[in-house]
């Protein structure tokens, strides 16, 4: 890890007295590789958050331009940076905000045929994208690659927040035990058709950069198993506890490694019944 | 900006030799930074529709950006002429596609190409798989056009046409 110089020191000043991080939890945050898919409603204060915390790497994926229906949410963006692509409207507002972070832009679409490629070498996924094919894609990816995925959605006044590490095998739970079938084409509205509060998806999106954080300096049990469902118009935060899905063919069939002690070895989770966690 | 001014024989190639030489052309640009800076150029190069024209009436609604589409039936060639821009640059590419595939054409021809290829270069070749949505609904503007047109089948009236016009 490298250690973190005086400058940096001053700069993090006020983060580092917190008692959990302090200068090793700040030299963690600093190692960390957060990949955040989606510069967007989300990814805007996901993405400013992790750089102004000092996450030493931090890539961007996204396709699209920046329009002036995304700028009451996406804050990353400006009326200078219309018709620029995400990644480098995006990039540009993180080197503005913090010198010592380093970005790497992920330009184009994430999918089935480029989701590993992406999220190779980050140690932290957070997925902040708009539709079902690329939040499967990435989860899979995530899933194959052992890699911790910070999974948030916003939809006109509302969301959710989890974390997926089904890698570590049941109880925690994939994100097709949650999402067990892909909605029809058509059917899932994106954020084109449907209003979107600004602050609320800001809320979720800086809930789940703490998440991010967390998952970095180990605090706390963390969220998988647990989804978070916020509501801005009520104000309201409940925690759910979200179920392995018993024959989810996503995460059911990844073998575990032998689990030893009572009678028998365990070598399949093919036949085991998930339990809630909480 | 001014129209083009109709040609006697419309362009050259059938639609569906358009579409062919488009994903052509986008596959021969190799990556994806590539084939969006392209898209972006089209949007660039796309003459403005007069801002007479930018009116609800001729708003496509539904889509992510503002799109507006002017639709003129010739009655001297009997095509369809087609105007059209976006204040997203993006989507005025998508545009610039559309117009290459269907303006100056004649309603029959129009009504009987499927409009697939737009999806294949928006969505598999991942341009803009979240405007696939939009350029659907700008497609049906312009074949409800064309089926209201002289040579559709449902009207035999001549004049101009415009699809945006409320009926
Ligand atoms: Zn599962």
């Amino acid at each position: 890890m490298t250690p973190l110089s005086p400058d940096e020191r001053q700069w993090y000043s006020r983060q580092m007295a917190l008692p959990e991080i302090g200068e090793a939890g700040q030299a963690r945050i600093k190692a960390a590789r957060v990949l955040v898919i989606g510069a967007g409603g989300l990814g805007s204060p996901l993405l400013m958050y992790l750089a102004g915390a000092g996450v030493g790497t931090i890539g961007i994926a996204d396709f699209d331009c920046v329009e002036t229906s995304n700028l009451h949410r996406q804050i990353l963006h400006g009326v200078d940076r219309l018709d620029m692509l995400k990644t480098e409207s995006a990039a540009r507002t993180l080197a503005g905000l913090n010198p010592h972070v380093t970005v790497r832009r992920h330009d184009g679409p994430v999918n089935a045929d480029t989701a590993d490629r992406v999220v190779a070498g980050y140690t932290i996924v957070a997925d902040g994208s708009d539709n079902f094919p690329t939040r499967d894609a990435v989860h899979a990816a995530c899933l194959r690659a052992r890699i911790p995925l910070v999974s948030a959605g916003a939809q006109m006044t509302s969301g959710t927040l989890t974390t997926h590490k089904a890698y570590e095998g049941p109880p925690h739970p994939c994100f097709r035990c949650l999402y067990p079938e892909a909605p029809a084409a058509g059917l899932a509205p994106s954020c084109a058709e449907i209003g979107v509060l600004g602050p609320a998806v800001g809320a979720l999106g800086a809930l789940q950069a703490t998440e991010v954080l967390r998952e970095i300096l180990g605090i706390g049990p963390g969220l998988s198993g647990t989804l978070m469902m916020y509501d801005a118009w009520s104000c309201d935060l409940q925690a759910v506890a979200l179920p392995c899905r018993t024959g989810c063919p996503a995460c059911g069939g990844i073998p575990q490694p032998p689990v030893t002690g009572g009678n028998r070895p365990t070598s399949s989770v093919a036949d085991s019944t998930c339990v809630p966690s909480t | 900006m001014d129209r083009p001014a109709p040609t006697p024989d419309g362009p050259p190639g059938s639609i569906a030799d358009v579409a062919a030489g488009l994903e052509r052309e986008f596959a021969e640009l190799g990556d994806w930074d590539a084939r969006i800076a392209r898209v972006l150029a089209l949007g660039r190069a796309l003459p403005a529709l007069d801002p007479a024209f930018r009116t609800e009436d001729h708003k496509v609604k539904g889509c992510q950006s503002q799109v507006w589409l002017r639709v003129d039936h010739d009655p001297r060639s009997g095509r369809l002429r087609l105007a059209a821009d976006s204040d997203a640059l993006l989507m005025r590419g998508l545009l610039a596609v559309v117009l290459r595939l269907y303006d100056d054409r004649g309603p029959g021809e129009i009504l009987a190409h499927p409009a697939d290829v737009l999806d294949r270069l928006a969505v598999s070749q991942s341009l803009a798989p979240n405007r696939a949505n939009g350029l659907h609904l700008v497609i049906k503007r312009i074949h409800a056009a064309a089926l209201d047109a002289p040579g559709g089948h449902l009207s035999a009236e001549g004049g101009t046409y415009d699809a945006a016009q409320p009926r």
